[in-house]
């Protein structure tokens, strides 16, 4: 530690215990693997911080990077004795959401990188059992190094982890089962706040030969309590992976109007819900190309009835020049015969349903893919293809800056083309009465990686340069989170300044749900020393003094 | 005389397989980390052809001539708009300088 900065110290924990904690630590993991200087901690800082360099912004005072699960026990135990607030990252890459900072100012961050081993690939029973620190390129390398014939559904940027995500109940792109990282992962093993190893369902059984087969194991299941919450430490997951198929088309539908969406949804959800297709991309043609400026007299529509959208002229804009209001990418997997008559029947289906309708086959690909067709492929992760392409969301355009980063606001809502356009016109009336220029239009699209409900989200961007539109941002933010709730809409994640306000929400019954999380909370971890405030639950210790 | 002439090569040999070894570690480096925005047709590419448009400067920064090593150090630990900065366990310093060294000294 530099002897002139101004030390962050672990919340409630004096200077003289935090030394002998960080001596402690490093006796645990060595001295290398503790990082204690200001340059060190300071990139474990949210780069994506909707309250950058202000007082509240969650820097950690200590990063700590164990190698082993019993080096994990021990940090743990140690963490107890002092009452300090640990932080557990697996990768850290929760951009969005959080980064690889903590929740709080002072928690001492558990950087599980370093545990990376992929311990079990099976491509006969389709499964994996991987670390935290594994990330998706980690594991794709790996499958192809040993020509293993299965591929794991990730979410758009490669970089972080299968566990990580998961726990923080993240989203992909492939059949709907695999899409819910959460949902696909089976067994865990736990570093409990006291220290001791728990493994969940099969595992529990030693010597069990099905941990990541079956989800259950015998009695309660309790892998959920793992996930967005604070009562452990994950060190092992096993998770579902989905075989390669031998051929894989992508088609595409668009239809010319509005209303369409109604229908249309109602054909997609059979589909889906048939594993007849996979993750249907939606999008609008109205929106134009990423960096470009929209066009103009489109644009004058977008306010130009009180304020607020004219839809009529909107439509007549877009039929009058031949653009088509709704386009969806769909992704159909199987053998090439299975996939050419779902094309048919796809077809057939939406023709028959919404007038001009039209469906047109862009890729079409027997596999393994060459090179030069996994380079081209639109949607790599539709495959299972890691890759970082997503990031052209907040680079710089022709026409405009490019942005710092941005905050998701993620509500979930029925997926119900009705639901969607009702919802477009909530958050465009609630930009208006926030006297701001809406970010949502009457061509903005649902979300669809939750394969049994839409999100329709909107991505906020933060600054690292002026504290004045993050304050702005964070006032909208919480107000959306408000008006989504009154129309039974609520976040299904959050970064840790929201993770209050997305948990208050979820209040039936005087909050029991919380309360229920709060009794267990202070049984299981009694000194509150794990991820205190993570989805919005908080310790005995801390209660009421950070969430107000 | 000749033993220092001897000495020399060996040396110079030396300094070369050092910085044969930093140049393929920060291959590796800006392979595993950068080349996913940074290579041909990814999204940070793109931004910087809209900035250098019109210039002779290469928006592939393995095209670069002119990379400077302190500012490749500055903008891995710092960021730069949406690229978010590397924490140590990720690009270490070793491996920070290695890949410094990659940019600025491939096309010289
Ligand atoms: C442009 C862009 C696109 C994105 N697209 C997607 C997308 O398609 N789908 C999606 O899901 N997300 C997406 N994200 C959000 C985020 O980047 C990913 O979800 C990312 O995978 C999360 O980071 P990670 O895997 O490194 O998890 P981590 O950062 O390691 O973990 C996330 C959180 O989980 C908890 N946690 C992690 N490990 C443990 C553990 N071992 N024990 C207990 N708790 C733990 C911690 O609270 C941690 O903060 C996107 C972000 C950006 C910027």
């Amino acid at each position: 530690m530099s002897e002139n900065k101004k030390m962050i110290l672990p919340h409630k924990v004096n200077e003289k215990d935090f030394l002998n904690a960080i001596k402690e630590f490093e006796k645990v993991v060595g001295k290398e693997w503790v990082y204690k200087e200001e340059e060190d901690i300071n990139l474990y800082r949210d780069a994506y911080s909707p309250c950058w360099d202000e007082p509240q912004e969650p820097i950690p005072s200590l990063a700590v990077a164990p190698k082993e699960v019993e080096e994990v026990q021990e940090i743990v135990k140690i963490a107890n004795k002092y009452k300090i607030a640990i932080f557990p990252i697996s990768t850290g890459k929760n951009l969005g959401y959080g980064s690889s900072a903590p929740n709080n100012r002072g928690d001492v961050v558990i950087d599980l990188k370093r545990m990376n081993k992929i311990i079990e690939v099976n491509d006969k029973r389709n499964f994996c059992i991987l670390e935290p620190g594994v990330s998706y390129f980690d594991l794709y390398e790996y499958c192809e190094k040993n020509n293993l014939n299965v591929m794991m559904d990730m979410p758009d940027p490669g970089w972080g982890s299968p566990v990580g995500n998961s726990l923080d109940h993240g989203w992909g792109y492939m059949y709907g089962q695999y899409r819910d990282h959460f949902g696909a992962h089976c067994g865990m093993e736990v570093v409990l706040p006291n220290g001791e190893l728990m493994r969940t369902a099969m595992g529990a059984l030693p010597g069990s030969k099905t941990f990541a087969e079956n989800k259950y194991g015998y009695g309660p299941y309790v892998d959920g309590l793992f996930s967005q919450s604070n009562f452990g430490i994950v060190t092992k997951m096993g998770f579902w992976m989905m075989p390669k198929p031998e051929h894989y088309t992508l088609a595409v539908l668009t239809v010319p109007k509005r209303d369409d969406l109604i229908p249309l949804v109602e054909i997609m959800n059979y589909l889906e819900d048939s594993s007849i297709i996979g993750w249907p991309l939606y999008r609008s043609p109205l929106n134009p190309e990423y960096g470009k400026a929209m066009n103009p007299e489109l644009k004058s529509y977008l306010t130009s009835k009180n304020g607020k959208p004219d839809i009529d002229k909107i439509q007549d804009y877009a039929l009058r020049n031949k653009i088509p209001y709704w386009k969806i990418d769909i992704p159909i997997y199987g053998n090439k015969d299975s996939v050419e008559a779902n094309v048919n029947y796809i077809k057939q289906r939406f023709s028959k349903a919404i007038d001009g309708a039209e469906i047109e086959v862009i890729e079409d690909y027997d596999l393994p893919l060459t090179k030069e067709q996994k380079k081209s492929l639109k949607h790599k992760v539709t495959l299972g293809i890691p890759n970082l392409e997503i990031f052209w969301l907040s680079t710089r355009g022709e026409n405009f800056a490019p942005k710092d980063g941005h905050v998701w606001f993620s509500p979930i809502i029925p997926r119900d083309g009705k639901e969607l356009l009702k919802c477009q016109e909530i958050y465009i009336d609630t930009f208006h009465e926030l006297g701001m220029e809406s970010m949502i239009t009457p061509f903005s699209h649902p979300r669809t990686w939750m394969y049994r409900a839409f999100c329709f989200m909107i991505g906020f961007a933060n600054s690292r340069e002026d504290k004045e539109i993050n304050e702005k941002m964070r006032n909208v933010y919480n107000t959306m989170v408000k008006v989504a709730a009154k129309h039974g809409w609520g976040d299904y994640r959050a970064g840790p300044v929201f993770q209050d306000a997305v948990s208050g929400v979820y209040n039936f019954n005087d909050s029991i749900l919380k309360r229920f999380a709060e009794q267990l909370k202070d049984t299981i971890d009694p000194n509150g020393i794990i991820a205190p405030g993570r989805g919005g639950i908080w310790p005995k210790r801390l209660r009421g003094e950070k969430n107000d | 005389m000749i033993k220092k002439t001897l000495l020399l090569i060996f040396f110079t040999g030396l300094l070369f397989a050092n910085d044969t070894n930093k140049f393929n570690e920060g291959k590796q480096v800006f392979d595993k980390w950068c080349i996913h925005c940074h290579g041909v047709g990814m999204p940070a590419t793109d931004a910087l052809s809209i900035v250098y448009k019109d210039t002779e400067i290469s928006p592939v920064l393995e095209e670069r001539k002119n990379l400077d090593k302190s500012f490749i150090e500055y903008v891995v630990r710092n960021g730069r708009f949406s690229m978010p900065f590397f924490r140590k366990i990720e690009i270490n310093n070793k491996q920070l300088e290695s890949l410094a060294f990659y940019l600025s000294t491939k096309n010289r």
